[in-house]
C-alpha cells in the first residue's frame, strides 16, 4: 500500500481532495450555490448517458466544445511548426520576427473574434480561428527557439559521414519533435481556455458548448452541472497533458525510475 | 628543428613518400585553421603536413588545448584557411571517413537504439540495411566487443557509448578512421581487446588512420607513428608555437611487437593486474 502510495503520489492528493469536498458540502460547510455535493455532480454525469438526460446532454457541449478546441489546436500546431521552422532556421528571421510575436502574445485573442466573425461569415469557423490565433505566437516561439537551441553535434556526425539531403532532412524532423511537442503541450491549455473563454462571452449559433452551458448554470444556481463542466475540461486538460508526456518521454530515450 | 635531434627514429612531419606507396597515403599538405571569434580570429596552427600510409596509425600526442581535436575535424574534411588534403580512394569520388568525436556521449540520437543510431550512419542507409547490420555485426566482432546494441544511448554508460561509437566509425568501413580519445572511457579489459581490435582492423582493412591519444600504453600498442606537439601554455598563441615545434616518431616498440607477435602480457606488473582482475590478455 506504502509502496503504491509512494510511486503514485498524485492518488494520495486525488483522494484527499474528494474526501475533503465530500466532507465540505456533507457537513454543509459551503452554501449548496457555491460548491455541489460530489454525488450531484456524478449525478450529472450520469445523466449525460441517459437517453431521456436531453435537457443536460453535458456530453453533446463536451463533444462539441473538443471539436472547436481541437481544430483550433491543429491548425495552430501545423502553421505554428511551420512558421517556427522558418523563424528559427537563420537567428536574422528570429530576431526579426519576435517582437512582432510577443507583441501579439500579449494581446488577449477574444479581441480577435468580432473580425473573426466578420471575416468567417459569422459561421462556426471564426471560433477555430480564434483558438488558433491563441496558440499560435507560443507554438511559434517553442518551435523556433527549440531549433536555435538544438544540439547540432548529432547532425554535424551524420554530414562529415556523408548523409543524404533527404536522410539529413528526415533526422531533422526528428529532432525537432521535442519542441514541438513543448509546444504542444503548453498550446493545449492554451486552446481550452481560448474555447471556454470565447463559448462564455459569444454562444455559439448551435448552442452547444461547455463554456455557455456553465455560464448558463451559473446564472441559474445550478452548481451541479457548473462543476460537472469543470471536471470535464480538467480531464481533457489531465489527458492532453499524460498523452504528450508519454510522447516526449518515448522520444527523449530515457529509462524510467524502477520505482 | 633544434631540440629532439637526438632522437633516432626522428622524421620529419613531411615525410616524403614517393613512387606507388603515394597513391596509398592520406596527405595534408600546408594546411592552416584558425577560429573567427569575437575579439577578432584566433590561429590555432599554421602550415601543417603530414601523411599516413594505408594501414598505419599516426597518434597525435600532446597536451590539452593544442588544436588536436581541430586538426582532426580539418583531417574529416571541415573547412580549412589553407592548404591541400589527399586521401586514398575505393573506387568513389570522395574518401569514406570514420570519425569519432572527442564529445561521443552527443554524437548519438536519443530517439533511437544504439544499433539504428549505426545504421543511419553508415553508407547507404536505406538499401543497403541488410548489409550494414552485417557490417555493424563484423565490427562490433572485430573489436572484441560484447555490447548489447539494441539499448537506448539514455540507458547506457559513458563506456558503453564509447564502443558504440568506436563500432559506428569502423563499421562504415573506411578510408580514413579519424578517432578523437576513442579509448578515454574504456575499462582496462574493454581496452586491452579494443586496442588489439583496432590496430589489427587498421591493418587488415587498411584503413588510415590518424588518433589522438593521451595514454602511452595505447600508443605504444595501437600506433605506428606519432605526432608529439609539445605544450607552450603560456606564449600568447599556444597552439601555433605548439604545432611549429610538432615532430614525428616512428614506434619502435610497435615495429618489434609486429615482429615478435608479444602482447602486453610479457609485463610481470600488467600480468598481476590482469591475474587479479581475472582478466586475459591477448
Ligand atoms: N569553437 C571554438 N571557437 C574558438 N576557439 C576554439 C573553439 N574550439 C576550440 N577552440 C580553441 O582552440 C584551441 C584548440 O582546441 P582543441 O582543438 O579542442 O584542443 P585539443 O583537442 O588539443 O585539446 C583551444 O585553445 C581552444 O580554446
Ligand atoms: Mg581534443
Amino acid at each position: 500500500m506504502m509502496r503504491f502510495l509512494r510511486s503514485h503520489p498524485y492518488a494520495v492528493t486525488t483522494i484527499v481532495l474528494l474526501a475533503g469536498w465530500y466532507l465540505i458540502t456533507r457537513g454543509g460547510l459551503v452554501g449548496k450555490s457555491l460548491l455541489a455535493s460530489p454525488s450531484e455532480v456524478v449525478a450529472v454525469l450520469a445523466d449525460g448517458f441517459h437517453p431521456t438526460g436531453q435537457a443536460k446532454a453535458v456530453y453533446h457541449h463536451a463533444w462539441d466544445t473538443a471539436c472547436r478546441g481541437l481544430a483550433g489546436w491543429g491548425i495552430a500546431l501545423g502553421l505554428g511548426s511551420l512558421a517556427g521552422l522558418v523563424m528559427g532556421m537563420s537567428s536574422i528571421i528570429y530576431r526579426a520576427c519576435e517582437p512582432l510575436v510577443e507583441f501579439a502574445r500579449a494581446i488577449p485573442p477574444i479581441m480577435a473574434f468580432p473580425l473573426l466573425l466578420v471575416a468567417c461569415d459569422f459561421g462556426p469557423a471564426s471560433y477555430v480561428w480564434t483558438i488558433a490565433i491563441g496558440c499560435l505566437p507560443i507554438m511559434l516561439l517553442s518551435v523556433s527557439r527549440g531549433i536555435q537551441h538544438m544540439d547540432h553535434a548529432r547532425l554535424d556526425l551524420l554530414d562529415m559521414h556523408g548523409a543524404s539531403r533527404p536522410l539529413r532532412i528526415a533526422i531533422s524532423v526528428i529532432e525537432i519533435l521535442p519542441a514541438t511537442l513543448f509546444g504542444a503541450r503548453l498550446t493545449f491549455s492554451i486552446s481550452l481556455i481560448v474555447t471556454v473563454v470565447t463559448e462564455m462571452v459569444f454562444t455559439p449559433r448551435s448552442g452547444f458548448a461547455l463554456g455557455a452551458l456553465a455560464k448558463d448554470a451559473q446564472i441559474s444556481f445550478d452548481t451541479p452541472t457548473f462543476y460537472a463542466c469543470i471536471l470535464i475540461l480538467g480531464s481533457y486538460g489531465y489527458a492532453a497533458n499524460a498523452l504528450i508526456r508519454h510522447c516526449e518521454w518515448r522520444l527523449s530515450g530515457e529509462a524510467r525510475r524502477a520505482s | 628543428m633544434t631540440s629532439h635531434q637526438d632522437a633516432q627514429a626522428q622524421i620529419p612531419a613531411t615525410a616524403p613518400v614517393d613512387g606507388p606507396a603515394a597513391a596509398q597515403t592520406f596527405r595534408a599538405t600546408g594546411i592552416s585553421f584558425s577560429y573567427a571569434t569575437g575579439a577578432g580570429t584566433f590561429a590555432v596552427f599554421r602550415d601543417v603536413s603530414l601523411a599516413v600510409p594505408r594501414g598505419k596509425t599516426l597518434a597525435l600526442f600532446g597536451p590539452n588545448g593544442t588544436g588536436k581535436s581541430t586538426l582532426m575535424r580539418c583531417l574529416a574534411g571541415a573547412r580549412v584557411d589553407s592548404g591541400r588534403i589527399e586521401a586514398p580512394l575505393i573506387g568513389s569520388s570522395r574518401p569514406r571517413i570514420g570519425y569519432i568525436p572527442q564529445n561521443y556521449v552527443r554524437s548519438f540520437f536519443p530517439w533511437a537504439t544504439l544499433e539504428t543510431n549505426i545504421l543511419i550512419n553508415l553508407p547507404d542507409p536505406v538499401a543497403g540495411w541488410r548489409a550494414n547490420k552485417a557490417a555493424i555485426r563484423d565490427a562490433h566482432d572485430a573489436l572484441r566487443l560484447d555490447l548489447d546494441l539494441h539499448r537506448r544511448p539514455g540507458q547506457c554508460s559513458g563506456g558503453m557509448l564509447q564502443q558504440a561509437a568506436l563500432i559506428r566509425a569502423l563499421a562504415r568501413r573506411p578510408d580514413l578512421l579519424i578517432a578523437d580519445e576513442p579509448f578515454s572511457a574504456l575499462d582496462f579489459d574493454v581496452a586491452s581487446r579494443v586496442r588489439d581490435g583496432f590496430s589489427q582492423a587498421i591493418r587488415d582493412f587498411k584503413i588510415c588512420a590518424v588518433a589522438t591519444l593521451h595514454d602511452l600504453q595505447d600508443i605504444i600498442e595501437v600506433c605506428d607513428l606519432v605526432l608529439a606537439i609539445p605544450g607552450r601554455p603560456y606564449t600568447t598563441n599556444p597552439t601555433l608555437a605548439s604545432h611549429a615545434q610538432a615532430r614525428l616518431f616512428e614506434n619502435p616498440e610497435r615495429k618489434r611487437r609486429s615482429q615478435h607477435g608479444d602482447g602486453p602480457g610479457e609485463s610481470p606488473f600488467i600480468r598481476a593486474v590482469s591475474k587479479a582482475l581475472g582478466v586475459e590478455l591477448p
